[in-house]
């Protein structure tokens, strides 16, 4: 349990930072989180789902922070912060396709990018994204679909054509 | 070439389909460039953020929230939790010697508001359930379980967050 919950501390801090927006917060959540799960270990009746069970509690940690404090919209805080604070070679990096991807996630639906957060950056099955969420499978995948979609059409002109597509006779 | 079976594109890249239509939905996307081109941006799209979130966003996430780079304290937070650990046992050990004292002493007499005296029960010593909470120094997060003799025990010791990144950048330059 103990190797579990190390493993889980990045994949959480990701996933936390990415419901509230705040680095300092996502990291207070992530330490809470853990400390729930230790506290609630022998509650845990799978191994097996264990993953699951603490992504679940890190939504009710942050469910119930919520209440008290941050929903802040993320967008301009990565930007002003990576144009402020990191240095020009960092910056570049930065810029690169993966953290435009990232940042238009955040202007999808609430729900739609949590669960594209889910299943694209930890991988997540759709049954594992339902139960941590409290969503039916048919609404995950439904969820996806139109965030896939909407991702999709908003950097297809950013890519260069697969091979195949390239080489398909019109 | 937009045949019927291109709706079932985001249930194929989502594992949603069963083996039977995963397998026709295959034969579909050989012969669909639409399709093909559509599974290949999603599979660019999808390696370039797993990349990013993996290594890149924790170091920028690390400049952000801190400012600067900051010095690894992973040596002198394990000393602290030491020198903190034996401080507290000294403490519990001192306090559970009165407390046994107080216990197993004759009762102590105290003079009440008439004059009278009237023997006092002595401290009675009540097991308590285990508390488990968290302790942090700058750059470790320790799990502990402490039990009502003020004893602490060390459950989980690890590095935080930014502490981790730091090892993690130190490894990769």
């Amino acid at each position: 349990m103990e190797q579990l919950l190390q493993e889980l501390e990045l994949p959480l801090y990701r996933f936390l930072l990415r419901l509230c927006g705040d680095p300092d917060v996502a990291s207070d959540l992530v330490q809470d989180s853990l400390l729930r799960a230790w506290k609630n270990r022998r509650r845990l009746r799978e191994r097996g789902a264990a993953r699951v069970w603490v992504f679940r509690i890190a939504v009710n940690v942050w469910k119930d922070h919520r209440n008290q404090a941050c929903d802040q919209v993320v967008d301009s805080v990565w930007l002003q912060a990576v144009d402020q604070q990191a240095p020009p070679d960092d910056v570049a990096a930065a810029k690169e396709l993966g953290e435009q991807i990232w940042l238009a996630i955040d202007q999808l639906p609430k729900r739609q990018r949590e669960v594209l957060h889910l299943r694209v950056i930890e991988q997540m099955k759709p049954v594992e994204i339902a139960e941590i969420l409290a969503l039916s499978p048919q609404l995950v995948r439904s969820n996806l679909a139109a965030a896939r979609k909407r991702i999709r059409s908003q950097f297809a002109d950013q890519l260069p054509q697969s091979q195949s597509q390239s080489e398909a006779p019109s | 070439m937009n045949l019927p079976s291109c709706e079932f594109l985001d249930d194929y890249l989502d594992e949603g389909l069963s083996a039977d239509a995963q397998r026709d939905f295959e034969k579909h996307l050989s012969g669909c460039g639409e399709c093909q081109q559509k599974v290949h941006i999603q599979r660019t799209l999808d390696d370039a953020l797993q990349s990013y979130s993996r290594q890149v966003l924790p170091r920028e996430s690390r400049l952000m929230v801190r400012g600067r780079p900051q010095r690894s304290l992973g040596r002198w937070a394990l000393a602290g939790f030491a020198a903190a650990a034996l401080v507290w046992a000294l403490l519990a050990w001192t306090r559970s010697d009165r407390d046994r004292d107080m216990a197993v002493g004759p009762a102590e007499v105290r003079p009440n508001l008439t004059g009278d005296t009237q023997p006092v029960e002595p401290h009675k010593t009540t097991p308590e359930k285990p508390q488990i909470r968290s302790v942090t120094s700058n750059s470790h997060l320790a799990i502990v379980e402490q039990d009502g003799s003020d004893e602490l025990t060390f459950i989980m010791l690890y590095p935080k967050l930014n502490t981790l990144k730091e090892i993690s950048n130190a490894k990769t330059h």
